[in-house]
């Protein structure tokens, strides 16, 4: 690429850059979306998007793994599965049942910092959604019968997602040793020892403690009015009563002193490297800070595209790893880890990795960044806005993990701006700041064969060689 | 130019189910037009949203790969964007890559077993559409298929086929395709040999070959007018190879054969935790007249999400599995139908038992009344959920084209599923599922 390219792609990047700034005024969400609280505490956010006669409705508690305490970890998982088994009107099995009647697309997810559960539906069925769904929030009737059946389901659910995945099993030991006490460290599947000792009084306890409109936020997104919305959530969730939750105690993590390795043995064939340094996020809501905003850029810095600098270096140039990525979230309720993990290619070792990837930051830390590169990462920030807008559901979880995590939807438009502001020396300063081996968590997957004969022939070479 | 406008504004009233609900879908404006270069294109409108979605596809997946180079149309489809010439010079793969994000575009290409495809996703502010137009319509034409880039991405293939051989899910599926297919060009799977052999010349000779204008469909949905989509489709279809007509009409799929049950199951020793049991048979293609039997059919026994036949069996009343469905493959000119679980090891005998006699009663006895009137209320009522977002649109779009289905085949979809009775079902099912030809595949199981 000669000189004059460059000169003229650079134009190209900065006019670019004004036709997207003048976008973003287009596309604020405060006019179609509207936020109301029913006198029990349930915060009720009803967006408009009417290209089509669907809706989606989703109820979201603010309760997940990250509420859990040694011994019954996963039981905000195992719930959420139990949500499905009945109650005094509606019969296990029956939830599905009616839902599958009016044509709708259900399920509910367990995440470290929330539970929610959704309907997606032809917009006249909306009202008996809500019907289903206020009724589950506070008639749940949990059996032993079902919670052992389920229980059954969940520790499948476990083997399939993690004991055979390898990914699965280097995330798990991943959290588990980066973090000594916060709540992070455990999976929200739970651990399976945890799940075989569950009982149903457990479940009972979780549902209790976390299920009740005011820990709970009600999203409705599509083709709706928000007034009819509104009567509508009176009429159903309206009639529960309040009641106030206990306090939540924090679960914080002492300060990491020193970086920290471990090693796991599973069935595979590339080695994993995961690695994670201990980041700061958005406390509290609280948007006038500029260091989250600054990781979330660098991000895109490392693995905005297949040119970004990680894909670049260690799959493209050096052919070090077959792929490789990272992964921050400025927001959350619980600790955040700035993440980066790569596959080897065969005979490329974890530590060649570790030492190139260390070598990236550090020259970001040192040189910076250019500003062709920062432009990158905000266009594809602001043409997101736009596209997101595609997406009924897409929307409706964008507006309840914000909740969730302490932002309010009415600030979503502002996460924007303030990456919008981020400048190539705020990157430059936090890829600095964070990138410590004080802070650091090395995991490697050491491959293990699938084959037990050349497992047993692998095991004797190695005792071999020890003798 | 030819223009073949089919912009129907029909509103269709319905009465059905228990519910006795009266739901109104005004029917799609698909508009299609044979384009000046030879393609068609397939239009909707959707001004909404700033944005447009495009589509190409094209006779041009791994069921055209040469002979014993299997993997060569993934390759060719890899490498399209990772090198061409733009506007009469030479671009590497990093110019291409951050060209693009520059445009806050994506553009991604990929080659499944019967198509190649392109996938655009833009603003469409004009300045913006019109570089990410002119730049895919280049790269679509001129690729430079670098022989430094191909033995990369070889590397990188080979050592993530290396991983696959590892995972239950991956053997199985591996399996289980090879005794459906055969030796059929659609069952073509690319093996660390045979991507040994490829080389650069192949790319050339593929891409010549089937990416060809005449053989595209351009689907568009999203914020422009019919005009400007025609005008769209004519760019980046102009540049593209010519030379004589190449044949892409593939053999018949031929159905399974009465076998006895030892040769129609096989068994993969796992060290995994659970086992993975998947089952199945050659079934109709799209076009053939038991598809609506068979979808309505496939929700009551295996497609139904919480509410189905295998689920409330195999999960809901024994604990046996966290998933397990099944569903029918309607493709071009073959098909398949397949149901599969994972199960604990030690489970894995009576899983595969409850599996197979779900759907062997199923087969026998048919659907009750109360699962038809279930099936249809659902499959009617959710109807506008599968055609909500433009993406959604554009797929059902692609497939319209790519399959050669009506124009109206979205705005009578509710109409044929209200008229399949229970005997059309059992009928259906007792043609087409035959127990003694079906294939079984364990992996990891006691």
């Amino acid at each position: 690429m000669g000189n004059q390219t460059r000169f003229v792609y650079k134009k190209v990047v900065l006019a670019l850059g004004c036709i997207f700034v003048s976008m973003i005024a287009a596309v604020h969400a405060e006019s179609y979306t509207t936020e109301s609280t029913l006198s029990n505490g349930l915060k009720v956010i009803v967006r408009e998007d009417h290209r089509s006669p669907t809706v989606a409705h989703m109820v979201w508690y603010k309760t997940g793994s990250i509420d859990e305490t040694t011994g019954t970890t996963g039981v905000a998982h195992v719930l959420e599965h139990m949500m499905f088994k009945g109650t005094e009107k509606v019969g296990t099995g029956e939830f599905s049942k009616r839902v599958a009647a009016v044509g709708g697309r259900e399920n509910a997810f367990t995440n470290n910092d929330y539970t929610a559960y959704f309907q997606q539906i032809e917009k006249s069925h909306l009202e008996e959604m809500m019907v289903l769904e206020a009724d589950r929030m506070q008639n749940l009737q949990l059996s032993e019968a079902e919670f052992k059946k389920e229980i059954q389901v969940v520790m499948e659910e476990r083997r399939l997602r993690t004991d055979d995945q390898a990914t699965g099993l280097m995330y798990e030991q991943f959290m588990a040793t980066a973090f000594n006490a916060a709540p992070n460290r455990h999976p929200v599947i739970g651990w399976m020892e945890d799940l075989k000792n569950m009982t149903y009084l457990d479940a009972q306890n979780w549902y209790h403690k976390w299920y009740t409109p005011s820990n709970a936020v009600l999203v409705v997104v599509g083709d709706v009015k928000p007034e009819e919305v509104l009567n509508m959530a009176q009429r159903t969730y309206g009639a529960i009563p309040k009641r106030q939750i206990e306090e939540r105690k924090l679960q914080g993590e002492p300060e990491q002193k020193g970086i920290k390795r471990f090693t796991l043995k599973a069935p595979a064939e590339n080695t994993l490297v995961f690695m994670g340094w201990k980041a700061p996020k958005v406390e509290n809501g609280n948007m006038d800070v500029i260091d989250p905003w600054a990781l979330e850029v660098l991000a895109g810095i490392l693995d905005g595209n297949q040119n970004a600098r990680l894909n670049r270096t260690l799959v493209i140039d050096k052919k070090i790893s077959s792929g490789v990525g990272s992964s921050y979230e400025a927001s959350g309720r619980g600790e955040q880890l700035f993440l980066i993990e790569g596959e080897m290619l065969p005979g490329k070792s974890p530590q060649l990795f570790e030492k190139e990837v260390k070598s990236i930051l550090a020259k970001i830390a040192e040189s910076g960044i250019q500003d062709q590169e920062l432009q990158r990462v905000k266009i594809a920030v602001t043409a997101a806005q736009v596209y997101k807008r595609d997406s009924v559901f897409g929307q409706a979880m964008e507006i309840g993990a914000n909740e969730m995590v302490g932002n309010s939807w009415k600030k979503i438009d502002l996460i924007t701006e303030k990456i919008q502001a981020v400048t190539a020396d705020q990157v430059k300063l936090v890829a600095k700041k964070y990138f410590t081996d004080d802070r650091l968590t090395v995991g490697i997957l050491d491959p293990q064969p699938i084959d037990p004969a050349k497992k047993l022939a692998n095991e004797r070479a190695a005792a071999a060689i020890q003798r | 130019m030819k223009k073949t406008v089919h912009a129907l504004f029909t509103v269709l009233t319905f009465l059905f189910g228990m519910f006795q609900v009266q739901s109104t879908f005004a029917a799609l404006p698909i508009q299609k037009a044979d384009l000046p270069t030879g393609a068609k294109l397939f239009f909707v409108a959707a001004r909404t949203i700033p944005m447009v979605n495009i589509g190409i596809d094209f006779p041009g997946g791994s069921a055209y790969d040469p002979f014993h180079k299997y993997g060569v149309a993934e390759f060719t489809a890899e490498l399209m964007d990772k090198g061409s010439k733009i506007q009469g010079v030479e671009k590497n793969e990093a110019y291409i890559a951050d060209s693009i994000s520059d445009l806050g575009s994506m553009v991604n290409f990929h080659a499944s077993n019967e198509t190649g495809s392109v996938r655009i996703k833009t603003l469409s502010k004009a300045e913006v559409l019109n570089s990410v137009i002119n730049q895919v319509s280049d790269m679509l034409a001129y690729p430079t298929f670098n022989p430094k880039i191909l033995e990369r991405e070889k590397a990188r293939t080979r050592s993530s086929l290396l991983e696959s051989k590892t995972k239950p899910e991956f053997l199985l599926g591996e399996q289980f395709k090879k005794m459906i297919y055969r030796d059929h060009p659609l069952g073509n799977e690319e093996t660390i040999e045979t991507i040994a052999k490829i080389e650069v010349a192949d790319l050339k000779k593929f891409h010549q070959m089937y990416y060809r204008a005449n053989q595209m469909n351009v689907i568009i949905v999203g914020d422009v007018d019919f005009n400007q989509a025609i005008e769209i489709g004519t760019r980046l279809t102009k540049n593209l190879p010519t030379g004589p007509i190449v044949n892409t009409t593939l053999p018949s799929l031929m159905a399974l054969p009465v076998a006895d049950q030892a040769t129609r199951e096989v068994k993969i020793a796992h060290p995994s935790a659970q086992a993975h049991i998947q089952m199945g048979i050659t079934s109709p293609p799209r076009k053939d007249p038991d598809y609506f039997p068979l979808l309505v059919g496939n929700y009551i026994l295996g497609g139904g999400g919480f509410v189905s036949r295998l689920m409330n069996e195999i999960r809901e009343k024994r604990g046996l599995a966290y998933s397990v469905s099944s569903y029918f493959y309607p493709a071009k000119n073959s098909g398949f139908f397949t149901a599969s679980l994972q199960t604990r090891k030690d489970q894995s005998n009576e899983a595969a038992t409850l599996l197979k006699d779900t759907i062997a009663q199923f087969v026998e006895k048919g659907p009750t009344d109360e699962e038809m009137l279930a099936a249809k209320n659902n499959l009617i009522n959710g109807f506008p959920l599968r055609i909500d977002s433009n993406n959604k649109l554009l797929e059902n779009l692609s497939a319209i084209a790519w399959l050669d289905l009506p124009l109206d085949t979205l705005d009578t979809w509710t109409e044929h599923v209200q008229e399949i009775t229970k005997e059309n079902v059992q009928a259906a099912f007792k043609k087409h599922l035959l127990m003694d030809r079906m294939v079984t595949v364990t992996v990891g199981g006691k």
